[in-house]
């Protein structure tokens, strides 16, 4: 059975369809990228997996189970974790903080041991404090711990964002262009970096604009335009597949989508 | 490492002490008056940091609580009788209860609205102390408000209330600084970052947020109830919104989210009044303009100015020499 389901999932704005009968499937281990132009309805695909919109109709099964609109704060405990396409960290929190909010759901102690400043509390937060440190080695920014993150280069946030939804350990980990904003050295370094974490018991469903990327590390590709599927297979296969043509430059065009 | 942690632990102890040092040498009873009334405020400003300046709900109607606190605790002690410890437990539970319920729906706001909202439920709390009548006697107000009994002594001098309200605001402090050194503190703070992140990481946002309200609620009435067996006795004017305005002023002066800054601009918000009192009727107009430039001064960047720069450079000899001596004693 497959990690994540996604079966003819809707999802309407008024009149507009952003998403229409929309269905995909992550294998545990796998990396599958999301492709399509500006508006395809990426990004709404994830805010349906991540409890943000509701769906209007069809089913999410994660794990074996119903996943569909819940409240978005329960899916990390699920194994279920995203990052934004414009950065969402917390500026004036240091990098260490950023990362143990995403290690949160697994600190386990109440709110009285909180209050009275119990041995629990003070083993757990050691713990906790120990796990994030060993994911800032992971991705060698354990120098930047005691900075507040507003004062990262844009590079280093991009990558303290995969860090914060990693840190937990989810199975599942969305990605919503990793790679936006990054130059060349960055993208190749990410690519990298994505392409270790199945060895690592991460899935990776990507969502991403720079094809060569895309094409380089994607195990299985599925192109959507105007909210619906328009083609699925292995990378070399989506290079040809002329709808795909089409929707990146029109008809008639040549294969731009081949990339290194 | 452990000398260094006792070194740590030194600080805070000589100021509990130092403090615990003022109700004991000062015999000055308007003095002492001056102390309480900074410790009641303390507590104000230090709770409403939590929920204000911690998690960043502003919220305006905090002496709202502060009245049902004291109403709630001064009720409670005329009607049974019972010792003050309860009075003030019973206090802290009713701000504690009306603040989740009003949290509930209010903090499904932010921003503007929820500043309006809480104004609104200020003026709301306000009204029903007034015209309450057959229970909060209205305008008239509560009077024979008992004394605090502990430990079978009648509280009645300054320096004696002094130190039960010192005990009770360095409780209050100690909790909030415990509750921002976990993780409960921490995803306040990242709510006030950016709540859709927070969410994301797993957080009850609303009901985080509606947790950390209710906590400060409670310990504003538990203030409330500081005040009126102090007072011995309350009226509606005390808890106007006026007042919640002057709270709100000491946690942004002494910095959204820093607690000892809340503390210090509690303390410097109460003294000044007091010292201008020599100014009769100029004296709102003078505070007023103190209040504008210590905002403005306060965002000055003082490593910019002379001023700064002076300073800056004798700490950094002092901290020279002690790292100086620190290298000494490892040699």
């Amino acid at each position: 059975m497959s990690l994540l389901t996604v079966s003819d999932v809707s999802k309407s704005f008024g009149g507009l369809a952003a998403v229409s009968h929309m269905s995909f499937e992550v294998e545990t281990g796998q990396i599958v990228s999301i492709i399509g132009p500006n508006g395809a309805g990426k990004t709404t695909v994830f805010n349906l997996l991540t409890g943000f919109y509701t769906c209007d109709e069809g089913s999410i099964l994660f794990d074996g189970e119903e996943i569909s609109n819940l409240p978005p704060y329960t899916y990390v405990e699920r194994g279920l974790t995203r990052t934004f396409q414009n950065l969402k960290l917390f500026p004036a929190m240091t990098v260490l903080e950023n990362v143990l909010i995403g290690y949160q759901s697994c600190i386990s102690y109440g709110r009285l041991d909180a209050v009275f400043h119990t041995r629990k509390k003070r083993q757990a937060e050691q713990k906790a404090r120990e796990r994030a440190m060993e994911i800032l080695r992971d991705i060698e920014m354990d120098g930047y711990a005691k900075d507040r993150c507003m004062n990262l280069p844009y590079g280093v946030q991009k990558q303290l964002e995969i860090a914060r939804a990693m840190v937990s350990g989810p199975k599942l980990l969305l990605l919503d262009e990793p790679a936006a904003g990054l130059n060349p050295q960055e993208t190749d370094q990410l690519a990298s970096f994505i392409q270790r974490l199945p060895g690592k018991g991460y899935s990776i469903l990507l969502i991403e604009h720079d094809m060569s990327l895309v094409m380089n590390i994607s195990d299985y590709i599925y192109v959507m335009d105007y909210g619906k599927k328009i083609a699925q297979g292995i990378p070399g296969e989506v290079q040809k597949n002329p709808q795909v043509i089409e929707a990146y430059i029109g008809k008639g065009g040549k294969s731009y989508v081949a990339g290194g | 490492m452990k000398i260094q942690k006792v070194k740590k632990g030194i600080l805070p102890v000589l100021l509990i002490a130092a403090l615990y040092g003022i109700p004991f040498c000062v015999k000055n009873q308007y003095m002492l008056r001056i102390g309480v009334y900074v410790c009641i405020y303390s507590i104000l400003a230090c709770s409403l940091n939590l929920i204000s300046g911690v998690c960043g709900q502003v919220s305006m109607g905090h002496a709202a609580f502060y009245g049902i606190g004291a109403y709630a605790s001064a009720l409670v002690a005329i009607h049974f009788g019972i010792n003050w410890v309860v009075c003030v437990i019973a206090a802290a539970i009713a701000a504690g209860v009306i603040g989740v319920l009003i949290g509930i729906p209010a903090l499904k706001l932010s921003g503007g609205y929820l500043v309006i909202c809480t104004v609104g439920f200020g003026e709301l709390v306000r009204l029903i102390l007034l015209n309450w009548v057959s229970l909060t006697r209205g305008p008239m107000g509560l009077v024979n408000i008992p004394r605090p009994v502990l430990f079978g002594v009648t509280i009645k001098s300054g320096s004696q209330y002094m130190v039960v309200a010192l005990t009770l605001f360095l409780l209050i402090y100690l909790i909030l600084h415990n509750i921002l050194n976990s993780k409960y503190g921490r995803n306040l703070k990242a709510i006030r970052e950016d709540e859709i992140a927070a969410e994301t990481m797993g957080i009850h946002v609303h009901r985080e947020k509606v947790i950390a309200f209710a906590i400060a609620a409670a310990m504003a009435g538990a203030a409330g109830s500081l005040l009126a067996h102090y007072m011995l006795f309350i009226s509606p004017t005390i808890f106007v919104g006026d007042f919640s305005t002057n709270i709100l002023s000491m946690v942004v002066l002494g910095g959204m989210g820093f607690m000892p800054g809340s503390v210090i601009a509690a303390t410097l918000l109460t003294v000044i009044p007091e010292t201008l009192r020599g100014l009769d009727k100029y004296r709102m107009l003078i505070y007023g303009f103190l209040l504008i430039g210590l905002m403005l001064g306060k965002n000055v960047s003082w490593e910019t100015t002379a001023l700064g720069r002076w300073g800056a450079g004798i700490w950094g000899k002092i901290r020279q020499r002690r790292g100086l001596k620190e290298g000494d004693g490892k040699v």
